[in-house]
């Protein structure tokens, strides 16, 4: 399969459903939006599709594997969950070489285009521990990119960003899918939703429901 | 990986306290020999006997309770930083457990290592030699293997439990099981056959004890107790096989743990 497919899933932590029978599929070269309030299953969904969580029930195939049995996570993602958080005693190069080392299938100069393309400078000193918010949000979004997955899950990629970095992050999501990555999205910005995504859903309660208004794009 | 190393290093110089305590008691016994200085200074209590025990005990504890410390938020530390970032750059988690795993078992081995080397270094430092160069090498690197290995089976337990439970928790689980695991043959020392003994982690761990003739010509010459039919391959095996089990749980459930509190900063 030539995508991502999920199956009837469903998460309970604590006795609590945080996730209640989701379906899913997703094709290449296309971003997914996905908004609903604080705890309605977004975040919880994107780390059932990463891998980071065990379904209680249900099945995540990713490009043909299923997530859980044939690997652990998927084999080519880009992820940005939430807050972004680094090793606050290096430099934004520094950390993303040591992430880039667990792979090792990307060059320095790859990981300083990708530092560029989220508009911050790779040569930059500063530690990660001195940057602004929006500069640790690009760094978030610099590591999602610079392997160039197949697969990219962004939680909320637009959050502390000026309007300058949000029409960056746009652009690069647009250049992202043009590559043929299948791309999700979750943001408390409509506006981001409404713009980039080519199928929109929302989550209420752990349940996910297609919106099937016209994209804008 | 670095950082834990050179912590590490840094905790092993408690050895410097060890090695000064076995020096001074073997020059009051006129004997300058490396061998009974690493019996003295790593090769466990010397008798089960609780009251005259104390400074063994201390002898035997801290160091241990110090590389627990020192390596309790190993595994937890990838768990708590970038965790999102780190893991789904791995295929599996089982690999990445291994990887941990033996990196445990590295650091762990460099840590009575470097405890081995200062003793060695201060014993030659003020006069002791080999006598027999045999016997030196069995009480070396057989005392070396028990310490690497029960202090490896004490870090991978507060590992797990601090996944699970925290890191406070675990280190303190540890301590006390460890501590009482310690303390126990003074109590059962000479009761049915020995068995409690045999199956504890502790003094599995130590040197002293093993009925092995070259560690039984030290207890003897020393007057330390022995237990029969209590070899070292057995712990050895003991330890493996305990080890594995561990690595067998722990990657079992590394499958299944929920990766949720993640995305904090170092």
């Amino acid at each position: 399969m030539n995508g991502v497919k999920i199956i009837g899933l469903n998460k309970e932590i604590k006795k609590n459903k945080v996730l209640t029978d989701i379906n899913l599929e997703m094709t290449k070269g296309k971003i997914y939006g996905f908004y609903g309030r604080n705890g309605s299953g977004k975040t919880m969904l994107f780390r059932a599709v990463s891998g980071l969580i065990k379904p209680t029930s249900g099945e995540i195939y990713i490009f043909g594997k299923k997530i859980g049995r044939d690997v652990s996570f998927p084999e080519s993602l880009g992820l940005v969950i939430e807050t972004v958080g680094f090793w606050s005693q290096y430099t934004g190069f520094q950390n993303l070489k040591f992430l880039a080392s667990i792979k090792n299938v990307i060059s320095d100069n790859e990981i300083k285009n990708a530092i560029k393309r989220v508009g911050l400078d790779p040569g930059e000193k500063k530690t990660y521990k001195k940057y602004s918010l929006g500069m640790k949000q690009r760094l978030g979004i610099a590591q999602a990119i610079m392997e160039k997955p197949e697969l990219i899950i962004l939680d909320e990629p637009t959050n502390a960003l000026d309007s300058e970095g949000i029409d960056l992050v746009r652009n690069i999501l647009w250049e992202e899918k043009n590559r043929g990555a299948i791309i999700m999205i979750a943001s408390h910005n409509k506006e981001d939703i409404q713009l980039l995504s080519d199928e929109k859903y929302m989550m209420d309660n752990g349940r996910l429901y297609s919106v099937l208004e016209e994209s804008t794009k | 990986m670095r950082s834990y190393i050179f912590k590490i290093c840094v905790g092993a110089t408690i050895s410097i306290f060890i090695a000064l305590y076995a020096i001074n008691l073997l020059r009051l016994e006129n004997i300058i020999s490396l061998e009974s200085l690493y019996i003295i200074g790593y090769g466990g209590l010397f008798t089960y006997d609780f009251d005259s025990n104390i400074v063994s005990f201390a002898r035997v504890l801290v160091p241990q309770f110090i590389i627990i410390y020192l390596l309790a938020d190993f595994m937890y530390n990838d768990f708590k930083i970038c965790s999102v970032y780190v893991f789904t750059r791995a295929n599996k988690r089982k690999y990445w457990f291994l990887k941990k795993f033996l990196s445990l078992l590295f650091i762990t081995s460099l840590y009575y290592m470097a405890h081995f080397v200062i003793l060695l270094v201060m014993g030659f430092l003020n006069g002791f030699r080999v006598e027999r160069f045999d016997v030196f090498i069995m009480v070396v690197v057989s005392s070396f293997v028990l310490h690497t290995l029960v202090g490896f089976l004490l870090v991978c337990s507060v590992n797990l439990l601090a996944l699970k439970f925290g890191i406070n928790f675990g280190y303190l689980c540890v301590l006390i099981f460890n501590t009482v695991f310690t303390m126990i043959p003074s109590v059962t020392y000479g009761l049915f056959d020995n068995v409690i003994i045999k199956i504890l982690p502790s003094s599995n761990g130590m040197l002293l004890g093993h009925s092995n003739d070259f560690v039984k010509d030290f207890s003897e010459r020393f007057g330390f107790d022995t237990i029969e039919g209590f070899s070292i391959i057995f712990s050895m095996t003991y330890f493996i096989v305990l080890i594995l089990i561990i690595f067998y749980i722990g990657a079992r459930w590394i499958e299944t743990l929920d990766i949720i509190n993640d995305n904090k900063e170092a």
